[in-house]
């Protein structure tokens, strides 16, 4: 196990100001940035949870979620999940992190070997579980990961331009397939040159693989990255993050098995592997869960909108 | 190759893409998407890596643009310039 070191500086020109938070934080922003971080950070955890208590549907969803995993009393941890949400809020939005040298403390980074080798790249498969951001802390740390995803301050803030052009950060976006098209084919290509390429293994987008059944509920994980691999012929590397003791654990896991060419048994063998690691995290860390017991998307319901990879 | 064998072999290949739909007419402007083979970004992909089997060419990522998979005609025009670059190589 290794811990967080920088192997290369791949800070590269994203910076922590880049990233919002979720849209209905949007017009929060500039009040919270002004406040002292510790208070902003507090606040959203106090408003999630309070936001929990006053509107029924959400603690009644987090004491669901609760009673299923057999972990102590339903109460606490229905209340430390609404508070890790308001945590996970002020991490997407970047509250308190006014650089990267901020970014990059109090992290621990286990398993960066398996992707440190001679053949270096390959897939990172993380899931919307625990803190977020994994792949942009990674960079931090100086590990040249490339972001994706639908990226939607890209659009409006043009500080995104420079890493969009040189494909420290491909977007995915919302609209026409041909759009996600071109950022996929950028994608493989980034892989085949042996780039290291973050991708979601679930989330709004695509169609759906499979689904790991979970005592709150099931994770459904998406065709995308295993089209991906396939399409690459390139190592997948899941990547699980979870907050311990102040602290932002990264877990990179060994390789899944190698892409096989056939669809089917390849999607098999990958449910296969994935399945006890999310089952683990899941029993492990329940209370960080927050896109489980309050789906931010619903995959079932087709007026989301959630569009094809 | 002509423009006529490019776009028969960009039909041909959409047709057998897994996930795509027998379009009303197929031509030029036959959509790769909605309204035609009803292609998802993942079938588009797996298309355009079948055309560069097919054409012997490689795709510069860099240089893709979404407008490029609109319709057979657009992909073929993509396709024929990736082959004049590769006759008269710089």
């Amino acid at each position: 196990m290794a811990t967080g070191t920088a192997v290369v500086s791949a800070r590269g020109t994203i910076v922590p100001g880049m990233f919002g938070g979720p849209g209905r934080l949007a017009p929060w922003l500039p009040m919270l940035r002004r406040l002292p971080a510790p208070v902003a950070r507090q606040l959203l955890v106090a408003l999630a949870v309070g936001d929990g208590v006053a509107r029924s549907g959400r603690l009644h969803r987090a004491l669901s979620w609760s009673e299923d995993q057999h972990a102590g009393s339903k109460w606490s941890l229905a209340l430390r999940l609404l508070a890790n949400h308001g945590r996970f809020v002020a991490d997407e939005a970047m509250i308190g992190i006014p650089d990267v040298d901020t970014l990059q403390r109090d992290v621990i980074v286990h398993g960066a070997e398996h992707f440190e080798g001679p053949t270096s790249g390959g897939l990172l498969l993380g899931f919307h579980l625990g803190p977020p951001r994994t792949a942009y802390v990674l960079r931090a740390l100086g590990y040249p990961v490339r972001l994706t995803g639908r990226l939607e301050g890209a659009r409006e803030d043009e500080r995104w331009d420079e890493a969009l052009k040189t494909g420290e950060a491909v977007r995915l976006p919302t609209g026409a397939p041909r759009g996600r098209a071109e950022g996929l084919h950028r994608i493989r290509t980034l892989l085949r040159q042996g780039g290291l390429v973050y991708l979601a293994g679930d989330g709004p987008f695509g169609r759906e693989a499979f689904r790991i059944d979970l005592p709150g509920g099931p994770l459904v994980v998406r065709l995308g990255w295993l089209a991906m691999r396939r399409l690459a012929r390139v190592p997948t590397f899941p990547v699980f993050t979870y907050r311990e003791g102040g602290r932002r654990v990264i877990v990179i896991h060994p390789s899944l098995p190698q892409p096989d060419a056939d669809s089917d048994r390849d999607t098999a063998q990958c449910q296969a592997a994935l399945t006890p690691l999310v089952e683990s995290y899941v029993r492990r860390y329940p209370d960080q869960c927050r896109y489980l017991a309050f789906p931010a998307w619903e995959p079932d319901d087709p007026s989301s909108g959630a569009p094809d990879v | 190759m002509s423009n006529d064998e490019i776009l028969a072999a960009i039909i041909e290949l959409a047709d057998s893409t897994e996930g795509a739909t027998k379009p009303h007419t197929l031509d030029a402007e036959t959509p790769l998407s909605e309204g035609g083979f009803s292609l998802d970004s993942l079938g588009l992909i797996e298309l355009l890596m079948a055309c560069e089997d097919r054409f012997g060419i490689a795709l510069d990522a860099s240089e893709l643009l979404p407008q490029q998979l609109s319709t057979v005609g657009t992909l073929a025009v993509l396709i024929q310039s990736r082959l004049a670059d590769v006759r008269t190589p710089s």
